[in-house]
């Protein structure tokens, strides 16, 4: 195939997700009573009234008794968001980047509003340099000890939260091999939620010589990926134990990606991180969707199958599992191994299986997996989002749940909820205080910057947060939810 | 939108449209329904240019959002699906341009050690080899955006030169130039990484 045709292979349109047309519509509908087009002097009028609307709010606000101002040290840039953001472009708009004061409960409530208190633990920083360093030596002596290694050697190691290893890997790579990471490789691997583990890894190159933790030489030059896992981060329910399970259990149901159809495995797991039950669908290789287009209304039908209801499943996900390597290829790169081992500890949904030398590309295998864990106690039913580890609320420190911020929103903020996954206003955002009692309430459209607790002291001045936290909600089987809500705790 | 849409002349042939043909007519009229059949005809037209821009799902997803909610305030002036197609691919590059021009004004707040934005989900091509195409994807979007955008247009849309040139106003020969360049870059990159048939 001459470059021409692969880059139209390439550049196949692509179907965004469902909810971006709703969004669209819920956006248009309001204008819809008019004539598109044709609506230019209401449009000054409703400026006018917009206008008049906003200088009510903007006096309603400033006669508000400002918030106790208590100094505090900004939060550092790294501090920022625990669950990341996800990345691109952030924003600027809004509606108003400035939040509203919150409703105030009228004494005929019967029912008082959940409390959001904050959250106990947050995301670990990075681990620093030496800690990563010592674990490299403690697993892998001969790296100082041993003989003189020629060439570059990747080392990746997942550290538990109190600093333990989890786990480690390590290949040794052709010499002068491009230690670069290729983005295209990583987003390959990587999807929404994974980048939150971007911020709690860091990746190193070791020149050979080079002095390192507790004065040890090193015999080699090393490229060191260190990731530190979310404090209560469930090791026993990893995409990689999936993978493995399958792996060992059902290859052949992998299928060359040449062959024009995938095999389509819908799993439900045991609680040992065995194969429980399964079915497979032969699909045409068209049909491939995206990994964020599983529609919830789609939810329960996957199981049914399987004789499960939705209140059966707890943690989902889906993967891709590739068997082979791609032929005439350099060695793999530096860091791709290492991010996938990150990424399958760190409950990522992908994992590209090399086999080894290079393979033709008939040669190389896949099957698509949708998976589900049995649903535990307290665990939300459901909900691929709301289920990826580094985001659910307890491994955040929450000690909310999804229904307690449902109920909040409805209060706060109607209609932040909906069928659709996102807001038209922007992410609904909640401000509590000490008490987890909701202060302020809005929504902050995104658009350009890096949504966090400086960017929202920014703009609402005299708040001092103190912590810091955005994630997905979902209502109840994955069938109302928000993409996500930013809550942030005042500083006591 | 101005009169030099109208006088775009493209020659591929225009998606058959999902809900008939009047639906142009009727969403013109302010047919809620008939706006949702234009938005699925064409949304995958818009959002994969924007994807494909900027590389980054959000963004993109965004900017779709945008060039349709746009698309409904100016169909009382955009005359048929032929100016509406053309529109659209106007619209959307433009707004791509613009927003890679804003990135580059702001201050970049984002780690090194920050993952890279998520770009296009492994979506896989019949036939094809994804990794390949996924390369092929990434090595665009180290183009310049102007570059990009004729590449996009003429691989993605199949438009000619002269209608690239018609949509992204500038010169033809500024168009066949990016395209010539844009492909000898590529292939260089391409046959040195040992891809090929």
């Amino acid at each position: 195939m001459d470059l021409e045709q692969q880059l139209r292979a390439a550049l196949a349109p692509a179907r965004p997700d469902a909810r971006v047309r709703a969004a669209v519509m819920s956006r248009v509908s309001g204008a819809a009573k008019k004539a598109p087009g044709k609506n230019r002097p209401r449009i000054i009028f409703g400026t006018i009234l917009i206008a008049v609307a906003a200088a009510a709010m903007l006096a309603a606000l400033l006669l508000q008794p400002p918030p106790p101002v208590i100094a505090v040290t900004p939060l550092p840039e790294e501090a920022g968001p625990p669950v990341a953001v996800p990345p691109g472009p952030a924003v600027q708009v809004s509606m108003p980047a400035k939040i509203s004061p919150a409703k105030v409960e009228t004494p005929g409530e019967e029912k008082p509003l959940p409390r959001l208190l904050p959250p106990k633990r947050a995301l670990p920083a990075p681990p620093d340099s030496t800690l990563a360093e010592r674990a490299m030596v403690a697993r892998y002596p001969e790296l100082v000890n041993g003989p003189e290694i020629d060439s570059v050697t990747a080392v990746t190691i997942t550290l538990n939260a109190d600093g333990s290893v989890h786990s480690s890997d390590i290949k040794p790579m052709a010499t002068g091999s491009d230690v670069r990471v290729p983005p295209s490789r990583i987003s390959e691997l990587m999807s929404g939620a994974l980048s939150n583990m971007g911020r709690s890894s860091i990746r190193k190159m070791l020149q050979k010589g080079a002095a390192i933790a507790d004065g040890a030489v090193l015999k080699g030059t090393v490229a060191l990926t260190c990731t530190i896992l979310p404090q209560g981060f469930d090791a026993t329910r990893t995409v990689d134990l999936v993978q493995k399970a399958l792996l060992a259990s059902h290859s052949e149901l992998l299928m060359p990606i040449t062959a024009g159809t995938f095999n389509q495995l819908t799993v439900f797991m045991t609680e040992d991180g065995r194969v429980d039950r399964y079915y497979v669908r032969n699909k045409p290789q068209s049909s491939m969707r995206p990994y964020g287009d599983i529609e919830p209304e789609r939810f329960a039908a996957e199981w049914e199958p399987l004789g499960l209801k939705p209140e059966q499943l707890g943690l989902m996900g889906i993967t891709n599992i590739y068997e082979g390597s791609m032929p005439q290829r350099a060695p793999i790169p530096v860091g791709t191994d290492g991010l996938a081992h990150a990424a399958a500890v760190a409950g990522i949904i992908d994992l590209v299986v090399h086999a080894g030398g290079p393979t033709a590309v008939s040669d190389m295998r896949s099957m698509v997996v949708r998976y589900a864990w049995p649903r535990r106690d307290g665990e939300p039913i459901g909900g691929f989002k709301a289920s990826v580890q580094p985001t659910n609320l307890s491994t955040a420190g929450a000690s909310f749940s999804h229904a307690d911020v449902a109920a909040v929103l409805d209060h706060h903020l109607p209609g932040a909820l909906n069928d659709t996954g996102l807001t038209p206003m922007g992410i609904p955002s909640l401000v509590m205080n000490r008490e987890g009692e909701v202060v302020r309430s809005g929504y902050i459209k995104q658009s350009g910057q890096i949504v966090n607790a400086r960017f929202m002291e920014l703009q609402n001045a005299g708040l001092h947060i103190a912590e810091f936290l955005q994630m997905p909600i979902v209502k109840q089987y994955g069938v109302a939810y928000s993409d996500r809500v930013i809550f942030a705790w005042l500083a006591p | 939108m101005d009169s030099k849409d109208i006088d775009m002349a493209l020659t591929s042939p225009l998606p058959v449209p999902l809900g008939g043909a009047d639906s142009f007519v009727r969403a013109r009229r302010g047919d809620l329904t008939a706006f949702g059949e234009l938005l699925r005809e064409h949304e995958a037209r818009v959002y994969s240019v924007a994807l494909r821009f900027t590389g980054r799902r959000l963004d993109a997803e965004e900017l779709t959002q945008d060039v349709f909610v746009q698309m409904h305030g100016a169909l009382g002036r955009i005359t048929d699906r032929d100016h509406l197609r053309r529109w659209l691919l106007r619209t959307v590059t433009h707004r791509c341009l613009n927003r890679l021009r804003d990135d580059s004004r702001r201050p970049k707040l984002v780690s090194i050690d920050t993952l890279p934005p998520d770009a296009e989900p492994p979506a896989s091509e019949a036939g094809h080899d994804p990794l390949a195409s996924a390369r092929l994807r990434s090595l665009l979007l180290d183009l310049t955006p102007e570059a990009r955008a004729v590449m996009l247009l003429r691989f993605q849309e199949d438009l000619d030169p002269s209608d690239i040139a018609a949509v992204l106003e500038m010169p033809v020969n500024t168009v066949k130039s990016h395209l010539r360049r844009s492909l000898d870059w590529l292939r260089e990159r391409w046959n040195g990484e040992s891809h090929g048939s």
